[in-house]
């Protein structure tokens, strides 16, 4: 069991170097001088061509790719992603304030897709083919077709506009102190509209799971032997179906990422998808170059947790 | 998987070709709703340019904002822009998107898939590694940062699809070269002394094709809806291009969304019944040829 939790750790940090590769990447296609980033703009204005050539050359930024890229990669791992081209703050503490925010809604969706997802899945596998499993799993197709956006318009139209009981967006009312009641109630639609999205492929693995642990011998021993449905699907079936649940759980994180900078942008939630796109429109590297790091550094881990789990969890996988 | 799946699922998917495929995807009710309303709209999309009277750039400055009517069947935008003609214009490049974007991916992935998986070893290594890396970043991400130091258009998206989201069917085709590279026709093949660029292409390549078919559709999909959410963030392709995800913007504005939903519900709704007719095929296509994965989700 070591040697498989050893071999699999080792496999990620070549990952992590590409995604480094890639951070560094976007740093060096991004137009625009960094010095701007790092000096003051009045400061700037007032230096000769040979100050200037002194302060890169201070900074680093005239040396070669390889020796630029070491400086850069363990200026990372010390914590120092660069500064913001727009404010001038660290990227890091640009993003530090929006994570809760975003933490808020990730959280709250995936509660959602998991309550919706896994029940509407086990529903469907228990009743296949049948009418019910036809509704869920269509409903299913419909809510991985239809753009998070355009579930999020339809939501602000319907439950802000038209009837006007919840907000259309932000996280609290402006100037009215943050309580626990109206985060709530602000993050109701965001989080319906991203938990929905994210339940949908849960419904499908859920049922698909099911139905192929349903299928095996021991289900049919348990059946034989007469136990009712309910302690069939719960004991026997669920249990078993429930492993791979962790790993297809662990392989959402990015949609449910993807998903959440759209929502974001679309309830004028103020989190990290929203600077994300902002600083996109802005043109501002450093702070989307962490944004993606921290992501990609996330999913990873959150894979690796659930492999390790599974091989905890799953006897089966140890031996063979 | 054990051998005996794989040759069964092998048997199921050389025994079902062309015509029966259609047939079993033509059986599916619904599936051939969702194939009949796509070619519809493909048909539209690319005749309808060619046959409407107006520019999807011609504003008529006494009909701004204005309801359906049957000069405008479904109204103006606020420049008096023919929001009919528009959505016409859009769905042309909603689906030059989808299906350029994932021709060049799917020979992307199919060509360091099958390579990788053929030669294993540290080509196999060097590839997996950034397929796990570039997986582990929401394409959305991924494209919303790149697009944002290009040339803002139709063919920076395309290409920054093409070019990023290669990995899901990279992985798949890896994962069946791998199971293919032991059967018993292969390891002939290599015994009469073929090339392994012969054998990857007479050999491997047939029998990747049921798997390419149903990723591909899936795949044209998930394009569209990218194409749509980076031009919904401003990012990708600029107003005044018609673009669905670019009209739909508008609807950020709280009075458009509130009082002029013919702006922006068509373009919606085509998005939506378009990308949902694409994956019902999809997954009929998969139902159909039986392949052993999940299609590969991006």
């Amino acid at each position: 069991m070591l040697k498989i939790l050893v071999r699999r750790l080792l496999q990620a940090v070549p990952s992590l170097i590409i995604i480094s590769f890639i951070g560094f990447a976007l740093l060096s296609i991004a137009p625009g001088d960094p010095l701007t980033a790092r000096l003051d703009r009045d400061a700037l204005v007032h230096m000769s061509p040979e100050q200037l050539q002194a302060a890169r050359q201070a900074l680093g930024l005239n040396d070669a790719l390889p020796v630029r890229y070491w400086h850069w990669l363990t200026g990372v791992l010390h914590g120092d992603l660069g500064y913001s081209i727009v404010t001038g703050q660290t990227a890091m503490s640009e993003i530090s304030s929006r994570a809760g925010a975003t933490l808020i809604l990730l959280a709250a969706s995936v509660m959602i897709a998991v309550c919706v997802g896994i029940p509407c899945g086990i529903l469907a596998a228990r009743y296949p083919n049948e009418r019910i499993d036809r509704l869920l799993t269509g409903g299913a197709v419909v809510m991985i077709s239809v753009p998070t956006f355009i579930v999020g318009l339809l939501m602000i139209y319907l439950f802000a506009i038209r009837m006007g009981i919840l907000p259309a967006g932000g996280l609290s009312e402006p100037g009215a102190p943050t309580t626990l009641a109206g985060t709530l109630r602000h993050v109701a639609l965001p989080a319906t509209v991203l938990g929905l999205a994210n339940a949908a492929p849960l419904v499908r693995f859920a049922r698909s799971g099911l139905l192929e642990v349903l299928a095996s011998d021991y289900v049919r021993t348990a059946r034989a032997k007469g136990l009712r449905e309910r302690g069939v699907i719960f004991r026997h079936g669920l249990r078993n179906a429930s492993l791979p649940l962790i790993t297809i759980m662990a392989m959402l994180i990015p949609d449910l990422v993807g998903g959440a900078v759209i929502t974001e942008v679309v309830f004028a939630w103020p989190g990290m998808g929203r600077l994300v796109v902002s600083s996109a429109q802005s043109g501002d590297p450093a702070v989307m170059m962490t944004i993606i790091i921290m992501v990609a550094v996330t999913v990873i881990t959150a894979n690796l947790l659930a492999d390790i789990l599974y091989v905890v969890a799953d006897p089966r996988v140890r031996v063979s | 998987m054990t051998q005996a799946e794989t040759t069964s699922t092998d048997a199921k998917m050389r025994s079902r070709h062309g015509w029966d495929v259609l047939r079993a995807v033509a059986s599916n009710r619904l599936a051939l709703c969702a194939l009949v309303f796509t070619a519809a709209l493909l048909v539209l999309a690319f005749i309808g340019p060619l046959v409407l009277p107006t520019s999807p750039y011609h504003t008529d400055l006494n009909n701004l904002d204005s309801p359906p009517s049957w000069s405008h069947l479904f109204g103006t935008d606020r420049s008096g822009r023919d929001v009919f003609t528009r959505v016409v214009y859009a769905t042309r490049t909603s689906l030059t998107v989808g299906f350029t974007s994932v021709a060049i991916y799917i020979v992307i992935g199919t060509v360091l898939g099958t390579v990788a998986g053929y030669f294993g070893g540290i080509v196999d290594a060097v590839v997996s590694r950034t397929v796990d890396a570039l997986l582990s970043i929401p394409l959305l991400l991924l494209a919303t940062v790149f697009v944002a130091f290009l040339r803002p258009g139709v063919v920076t998206v395309i290409l920054v699809i093409g070019l990023l989201g290669w990995p899901a069917t990279t992985r798949l085709a890896r994962a069946e070269t791998l199971s293919l590279r032991e059967s018993d026709f292969i390891v002939a093949a290599r015994v009469t002394g073929l090339t392994p660029t012969r054998i990857m292409r007479t050999h491997v390549l047939p029998n990747l094709v049921a798997t390419l078919i149903v990723v591909a559709s899936l795949g044209v999909g998930i394009a569209m809806l990218l194409e749509a959410a980076l031009g919904f963030l401003g990012l990708g392709i600029k107003p005044p291009t018609p673009s669905l995800g670019v009209m739909i913007t508008e609807a950020k504005n709280s009075l458009v969304l509130r009082n002029s939903p013919w702006i922006w519900m068509p373009p919606s709704a085509v998005l939506a019944l378009l990308v949902m007719a694409v994956n019902v095929v999809g997954d009929a296509l998969r139902d159909a040829l039986a392949p052993t994965s999940d299609g590969g989700a991006l």
